[in-house]
């Protein structure tokens, strides 16, 4: 079930390309908010992350046709 | 054309060590080698910090991720998928020329020049004579050797350190030992504040010595601390094969050969024949002695393809891999500085540390110089959120890589098949770990949880890379084979039924430790040359 929550291939592919942009470098810097500042940012993203992945997954599972490539 | 003492195949860490000595001792060497290498995308990785050209580059998706996106993984975690783009020609024509059937087993092999030394991670270690008695290998020749490799690769060396005999046979040729970036220094400080408890567990941390120079050696650089060795060989400062190969040429005895792709050989009385393909012509190579460096599977494929057996099956030998990513608590919300080497920082081992077989060795990386999105492709959130996770972790991350220790039996097979997809013959393999190992292995791991907790190590997850994930294989032509017993290798490393071909790799070991493999087998292949040289008659 997790493996269906990792983000897609075209997803990562995407991030990859931003993360190798000179003119989008700031958003892959690493976060230093101090111990708690940092934690409360796991929590943050763990919890609303994996939700939003659910969601999107059943979303995808709902609505999106099946597509067979010949 | 006299015919050459020695031909040599292969020329990874054992091939390249195998010659040096040959060479050394006055022998005519040809070192037959298919050679991949890939030097233009090598050379596109600029001399600067990471952290640096990260920032000013402009160029860096070239060879942070290649020119058509091959450094960006297509499927799930699998064998090889850590390679950055300028170190796939390790494995690149591998893939087609050296075919594997297995439905789970899909190792590594490499026809590039230096082997699978070419994306070596550098970690050395020394084996007890325990550990050399179960592999078949003479421990008190090894140690001479252990010193010859010293000196060829350069090793910095860990310093003084209670617990380094655990990994590591002190040798004064060692140089000083590499800085520690600032998360590896944090977990082994807080090690080191309780040192005794910790042995008492079963658990002995320390510094790793690696063949990365830590000062000026034989022509090659000191690590600059650039935290690009993932990708380029920066300043040569990391020991590669290639750089032994470079060094022989010079010798008016040695002739390197590329472009070979090796397929069998024939005895006589005389000498032995080893049969090529090269430029897709077949060409012939005749020597006094034939010594074979081609890697446990091709070097078991070139025998098995060679010699009159009843049955051309084999067993082998595969490190079990499995790795944890951990948060490193005292590191979070903290900056890790950017100088540092990309290596394993510390090494150790765990288990009852003195009975091998039950014993499981470490090795720390930080994660800073491999991008982001390989760390979010495997979290199941959201992009954004993996984004916003690993930034909020990436300075305190810490991944241990955990390696196990193999032995062969009957449910570990590799048999010969005929050629379909390339000239060298398909190999099918059948590995499968009994419930009694794979018990011993989940132990250890229950154990290394509670050590990384007790460490302040949080694990974040366990990721199995596959049965042949370790790229630790060896023993595909021991000394005692269970599987096919007229397959097999002599003590000073003949060719059982052969008189003039010799296993210069460590296809001929009988048990894999679960310390890295390839310091050692470059000293037994040192070893083996010896022997390959009293065979002759000493030449000087």
């Amino acid at each position: 079930m997790l493996q269906h929550l990792k983000p897609t291939e075209a997803a990562i592919e995407k991030l990859a390309l931003a993360e190798t942009d000179l003119s989008q470098q700031a958003r892959f810097r690493p976060l230093r908010w101090g111990f708690l500042g940092n934690l409360f940012l796991i929590v943050l993203a763990a919890g609303t992350g994996f939700v939003h992945a659910l969601l999107a997954a059943l979303w995808r599972r709902a609505f999106v046709p099946y597509r067979h490539d010949p | 054309m006299t015919p050459d003492d020695v031909v040599v195949v292969g020329s990874g860490p054992s091939g390249a060590m195998a010659a040096a000595e040959l060479v050394a001792r006055g022998l005519r060497v040809t070192l037959v080698d298919y050679g991949d290498d890939d030097p233009g995308m090598r050379a596109r990785v600029p001399d600067m910090p990471f952290s640096q050209f990260r920032r000013t580059d402009p160029a860096q998706r070239g060879y942070l991720l290649g020119d058509r996106l091959e450094g960006v993984p297509r499927s799930g975690v699998r064998v090889g998928a850590q390679l950055t783009p300028p170190r796939q020609f390790a494995s690149r024509a591998a893939e087609g020329l050296l075919p594997v059937r297995s439905e789970d087993f899909h190792p590594m092999q490499s026809l590039a020049l230096g082997g699978l030394g070419a994306a070596w991670g550098t970690a050395c270690f020394t084996y007890s004579a325990e550990e050399c008695r179960r592999i078949g290998l003479d421990a008190s020749a090894l140690a001479t050797q252990y010193r010859n490799v010293i000196e060829e690769a350069g090793i910095s060396g860990p310093e003084v350190d209670p617990n380094q005999g655990y990994w590591w046979e002190g040798a004064p040729e060692c140089q000083p030992p590499l800085e520690l970036d600032t998360n590896s220094a944090s977990i082994l400080a807080a090690y080191q504040r309780d040192a005794p408890r910790w042995l008492r567990r079963g658990f002995a941390l320390g510094r790793i010595p690696l063949a990365i120079n830590s000062r000026p050696h034989r022509g090659r650089e000191a690590n600059p601390y650039f935290d690009t060795d993932f990708y380029g060989d920066v300043r040569r400062s990391a020991y590669r094969p290639r750089y032994t190969i470079e060094r022989l040429q010079r010798e008016s005895n040695f002739r390197y050969v590329p472009g070979c792709l090796a397929l069998a050989f024939r005895e006589d009385p005389h000498g032995v024949e080893l049969d090529c393909l090269r430029g897709g012509e077949r060409a012939v190579f005749r020597a006094r002695r034939l010594v074979l460096c081609a890697g446990a599977f091709n070097t078991a494929r070139l025998a098995l393809a060679s010699l009159a057996l009843d049955d051309r099956v084999t067993t082998l030998l595969a490190s079990a891999y499995t790795y944890f990513p951990t948060l490193n608590l005292r590191m979070l919300g903290r900056p890790a500085a950017d100088r540092r080497h990309s290596m394993a920082q510390l090494t150790a081992l765990f288990g009852a540390l003195t009975q091998p077989e039950r014993t499981c060795s470490l090795q720390l990386y930080s994660y800073r110089s491999l991008l982001l999105f390989k760390l979010i492709k495997e979290m199941p959130l959201a992009p954004w959120a993996g984004l916003l996770m690993s930034r909020a972790i990436v300075d305190a991350l810490a991944i241990f890589g955990v390696f196990f220790p193999d032995e062969n039996g009957p449910t570990k097979t590799l048999r010969l098949g005929a050629s379909t997809t390339s000239a060298a013959p398909d190999v099918h393999i059948a590995y499968a770990r009994p419930p009694a190992q794979q018990a011993i292995q989940a132990e250890l791991e229950a154990g290394l949880r509670k050590c990384f907790w007790r460490l302040g190590c949080v694990p974040l997850g366990r990721v199995d890379p596959g049965l042949a994930g370790s790229i630790h294989y060896a023993g595909t032509i021991p000394q005692s084979n269970p599987v096919n017993p007229r397959f097999h290798t002599l003590a000073d490393g003949r060719l059982g039924g052969s008189e003039r071909v010799f296993v210069g790799d460590n296809s001929s070991w009988n048990w894999l430790p679960c310390k890295g493999p390839t310091f050692t087998a470059m000293a037994g292949a040192r070893l083996v040359a010896g022997h390959v040289t009293a065979s002759l008659g000493e030449r000087q």
